[in-house]
């Protein structure tokens, strides 16, 4: 029922496009994007959720962190976006004596040309999983975020692009943070969409069960989408039309989360344009060209909840920044 | 300097043409601020205007040569200051005005000059407030201004489509409105002169009804036709029975055998007069413009308005015309005789007849006298005469050509007041006994707390000088012959076959005179004495017109801040788009029908609700919110012409106003 009416409103939409040509060729794009989606779900059972936003970031340009417990699929959700996607893949596991070198690369001195080479680090990939990010030191975290922001690393004074699109799915676990450097606010900026696993349903768990190991689908799995069609994609998603009265809604909703009661630091101009950028591609993926209220909506929390500062309340209980997101939502009428 | 008249140039060159719908809306608006106009033009004049009006408005219309312009405009000139010897006076003037308006048209191609000719037009309506100021007046201004406004508004927008011209009437309301209280401020606050600027002016006659200061057969019964009223009067004194109601006008001494007119020494100011002590009947007189000078009043006025004068018969005159509604108070002293001895030269006029006419009639007064020579039984035998032989008392006397006494007395015996007034006083006059005809008003009519006296209620009567006890005393030849006519009033003897008297039709003016009476009362009798009152309920006994002036500019300052802050508002409500409105009415709706639908809900969640409320209808219902999501999301669709997407934007707006959910079973 709901892509029914999601598919009458996109074809009104593209109706108003002036080549057919590109129309078609959009059209299949968008179905291929459609099975990319669909293969992951496969993988990564019971967080169709996640993998649209996921996606959705992805389309945006921009980086996912996840925050979930260990063992509820974060790698897999990252490495079946890989193989999807039919990008280069690479993890990187962060621990506490981990170097910024370890992650950017580093200039070794060959003997045999007599000069130092560069070795590009885990870094140089189009998919980076970045394991438990708060266990780094800052320094090799800043060096992680300040790549994701650049999208190019300096080393020795040399610029050296990252390949496109980059994407970076970051993991933190909330629960054992003994000798963790928390990522500061100004840095967690960096990621577009906060992106919260937990369990999967009864129902998608007891599947994982039945079926064979995760590893033999993603073997399995077949590449769907290229670099130059991610890169359309992500064109597209530029492209999509906010209205005035979307514009008008979103600078409702940055409003809203500077005077909300619990709020401190609320949501900046830059968060509002990030905002933006994730309705964009989360419009796309439900083959719209235009926002609705609904697309702010579905990526608000994800976005919000780790960009706004809580007042520290030390009588009660912290509350949790996703919630007031979800408050600030329900408050913020649509206009 | 002459690069600023290039660029001036250019600027108006630039201008768009205006549209067919903007002619039309110009050329009404024109049309009906001349309307008024056009019935005192020449029939000539008015129907050129109008003809040229139909040309612009014609498919056929191309704009005449500059030169062919001119001419028009020249002749125009000619031909009103030919038509009324001179451009000088409200008349001339305000044609003038006219015929420059409807010329302007054949220039009417961009909005500049569409916007030049509403102007011309609101100036044009305003003129016709020099020749009335009826509650009727009133209607046609607030209307015409409204239409104007509303062509205003029409010539912004470049044009109408069919559909939207209540809206555009909406429009031109609100814009209107907010002008209300301003006016309301300046009508009672603006100091007023207390003699009208237009006032002045007497001469001209035309277009008022009325007696005249001559009477000749056939003058008084044109009036019966007309219904309009006369004059309006309030007794604060018990008021006197119908056949006492004797409104004194002109008194007519000088016959030439077929007028009556008025001596020349009706004018000298009587020394005698009665004394204000003896008045004994009090009353109000709301006198409606005749511009005559003369007032009427019972017999015989003994207070009377400082600026009137009581002539040698009596008869009042103000020093003005009477151009305005006019309201005074009067004392009669009803048991004066006006005795006083009759000089030669009175007594002269009041016996000459002219030897050409009536030489039957002297032969009929000559055997009378032979058998009685006494006044009285000469008096007595006339009035028999008329009552024992057949007379008629008709409207639709046959006119009489040579001789009207002898005529009317031996031939037709058919005839209206003048008729018989005429005659009896021949016959007095030939018997030697002096005699004049008086014309005014007989009766009235009791419309509730006033008396209404038609213009059809003239009458013409007679006075004879019967001896120097009695000195003039009143004889109606008329009640001897339709005694109806004095006891209940004209319209009770003459029957005349015209719808326009059907009994509904005249108890509906007669509820619409009420009207004016209170317009007149209120309204246009609002003067500078009663301003300068203005502040009495207050306790501030004078005002004098620098304080008025002062008031004036406060008021007006409060007034414009509250319409300002008025108009903001209704800006920042009007730049809401009707389709916006409309949606949050539907929300509205919605919800008082049970379906949650919480502020934060985008449209396609509440599309949803409404789809599992009522999913018979869900194609209806998709059709109407994805056409809503569209407008308000999705980019604006380039290629279309904006003018039809206002046109779809309404069409929106009323589908989602008039979209109702079915009754849940």
């Amino acid at each position: 029922m709901h892509t029914e009416t999601q598919s009458k409103v996109s074809s009104i939409a593209i109706s108003t496009a002036a080549d057919s040509q590109d129309l078609t060729s959009q059209q299949q794009l968008l179905n291929e994007l459609g099975k990319a989606i669909a293969q992951v779900n496969r993988i990564v059972l019971g967080h169709p959720d996640a993998v649209r936003l996921a996606f959705c970031s992805l389309l945006a340009g921009g980086h996912v962190l996840v925050e979930d417990l260990p063992g509820v699929g974060k790698t897999t959700l990252a490495n079946a976006l890989a193989c999807t996607l039919g990008l280069e893949f690479r993890r990187i596991q962060f621990t506490s004596d981990l170097l910024p070198a370890d992650v950017v690369g580093i200039s070794v001195y060959s003997q045999t040309n007599e000069r130092f080479a560069f070795q590009p680090g885990p870094i140089f990939s189009q998919i980076v999983l970045a394991d438990e990010i708060n266990r780094a030191p800052p320094r090799t975290q800043s060096a992680l975020l300040e790549a994701m922001s650049e999208e190019h690393i300096t080393v020795d004074g040399k610029q050296r692009e990252l390949p496109r699109p980059f994407f970076v799915i970051a993991t933190q676990n909330p629960v054992d943070l003994a000798g963790t450097w928390l990522l500061p606010d100004s840095q967690l900026d960096r990621f577009l969409l906060k992106i919260k696993l937990g369990y999967p349903p009864a129902q998608a768990e007891r599947m994982l069960l039945e079926q064979p190991d995760r590893q033999t689908f993603l073997t399995s799995a077949e590449p769907i989408l290229n670099t130059d069609k991610l890169q359309t994609l992500i064109q597209r998603a530029n492209q999509v039309h906010a209205s005035g009265a979307l514009l008008d809604y979103i600078q409702a909703l940055l409003s809203a989360s500077r005077q909300h009661a619990q709020i401190s630091v609320g949501l900046s101009p830059r968060a509002g344009l990030a905002l933006l950028r994730a309705s964009r591609a989360y419009a796309l993926l439900h083959h719209r060209q235009h926002i609705l209220p609904e697309d702010v909506q579905a990526v608000f929390v994800a976005l919000a909840g780790h960009r706004v500062k809580i007042i520290e309340q030390h009588s009660e209980q912290t509350p949790d920044p996703s919630q007031i997101a979800q408050d600030i939502l329900h408050a913020t009428a649509v206009p | 300097m002459f690069t600023g008249f290039g660029i001036m140039a250019k600027l108006t060159k630039r201008r768009p043409l205006v549209q067919r719908s903007v002619v039309l809306w110009v050329m009404a608006t024109a049309l009906f601020a001349i309307l008024p106009h056009l019935t005192r033009m020449p029939i000539l004049l008015s129907a050129a205007l109008i003809a040229i009006t139909g040309w612009r408005v014609s498919r056929f219309y191309r704009n005449p040569h500059w030169l062919l312009r001119t001419i028009t405009v020249l002749c125009a000139v000619f031909i009103i200051s030919w038509l009324y010897e001179g451009l000088w006076g409200r008349l001339p003037g305000s044609q003038l005005l006219c015929c420059m308006l409807v010329l302007k048209c054949l220039e009417l191609n961009r909005s500049r000059d569409a916007m030049l000719m509403v102007s011309l037009s609101f100036f044009v309506v305003a003129t016709w407030f020099l020749f009335s100021q009826s509650p009727l007046t009133f209607v046609y201004l607030v209307t015409a201004t409204w239409l104007g406004l509303t062509t205003m508004i029409v010539i912004n927008r470049g044009g109408t489509e069919q559909s939207e011209i209540r809206s555009m009437f909406v429009q031109g309301a609100r814009l209107a409105i907010p002008a209300v209280p301003l006016a309301l401020a300046m009508f009672f606050l603006f100091p007023r002169l207390s003699v009208p600027l237009w006032g002045i002016q007497g001469g001209e006659l035309e277009g008022v009804s009325g007696l005249s200061n001559s009477m000749s057969p056939g003058d008084i019964s044109n009036l019966f036709i007309d219904d309009g009223p006369a004059f309006r009067v309030t007794f604060s004194d018990p008021q006197p029975s119908q056949s006492e109601l004797y409104w004194r006008g002109p008194v007519l001494t000088r016959f030439d055998g077929k007028r009556w007119t008025q001596s020349i020494y009706s004018s000298v100011v009587t020394q005698i007069k009665p004394e204000r002590e003896n008045a004994d009947l009090s009353y109000e007189i709301e006198l409606e413009p005749h511009r005559r000078q003369w007032l009427f009043a019972l017999d015989y006025p003994a207070i009377y308005p400082g600026d009137s004068r009581l002539g040698l018969d009596y008869q009042l005159r103000s020093i003005r015309p009477v151009s305005n509604v006019r309201r005074y108070q009067i004392s009669s002293d009803t048991s004066f005789r006006d005795n006083r001895a009759l000089n030669s030269t009175l007594l002269n006029e009041s016996l000459r007849i002219p030897d050409h006419v009536g030489r039957r009639a002297r032969r009929l007064v000559a055997e009378w006298q032979a058998q009685d020579d006494s006044t009285n039984a000469i008096m007595q035998r006339a009035l028999h005469h008329f009552r024992d032989n057949p007379f008629f008392y008709r409207l639709d006397a046959l006119p009489l050509l040579d001789d009207p006494i002898d005529e009317f007395l031996f031939d037709s015996k058919v005839g209206y007041c003048e008729h018989y007034a005429s005659a009896f006083t021949f016959l007095m006059r030939a018997a030697g006994i002096p005699a004049r005809v008086v014309t005014g008003y007989q009766g009235g009519f009791d419309n509730g707390e006033y008396f209404l006296v038609r213009q059809s209620d003239a009458h013409a009567w007679a006075e004879v000088w019967l001896d120097d006890e009695h000195g003039w005393t009143r004889v109606d030849p008329t009640s001897w012959v339709a005694p109806n006519r004095v006891q209940q009033g004209s319209r009770a003897v003459v029957d005349v076959p015209n719808w326009l008297h059907a009994p509904w039709l005249v108890d509906m003016r007669n509820q619409v005179d009420k009207i004016r009476h209170w317009w007149n009362k209120n309204i246009v009798s609002f003067n500078a004495n009663r301003q300068s009152r203005l502040l009495q309920p207050w306790g501030i006994e004078r005002v004098d017109q620098r304080q008025l002036l002062l008031l004036l500019i406060v008021l007006s300052v409060i007034i414009s801040a509250i319409v300002f802050w008025w108009y903001r508002r209704v800006d920042h409500i009007q730049h809401v788009d009707p389709v916006v409105r409309a949606y949050h009415k539907l929300l509205h709706r919605l919800r008082h029908a049970g379906i949650d639908t919480p502020i934060h809900a985008g449209p396609q969640t509440v599309m949803q609700k409404v789809i599992a409320y009522c999913p018979d209808i869900r194609q209806q219902v998709e059709n109407l919110f994805n056409r809503y999501i569209h407008h308000r999301y999705a980019a604006p669709n380039i290629s279309v012409e904006e003018q039809p997407q206002q046109s779809n934007r309404l069409a929106l707006a009323r589908r989602l106003n008039s979209f109702k959910l079915p009754k849940r079973r």
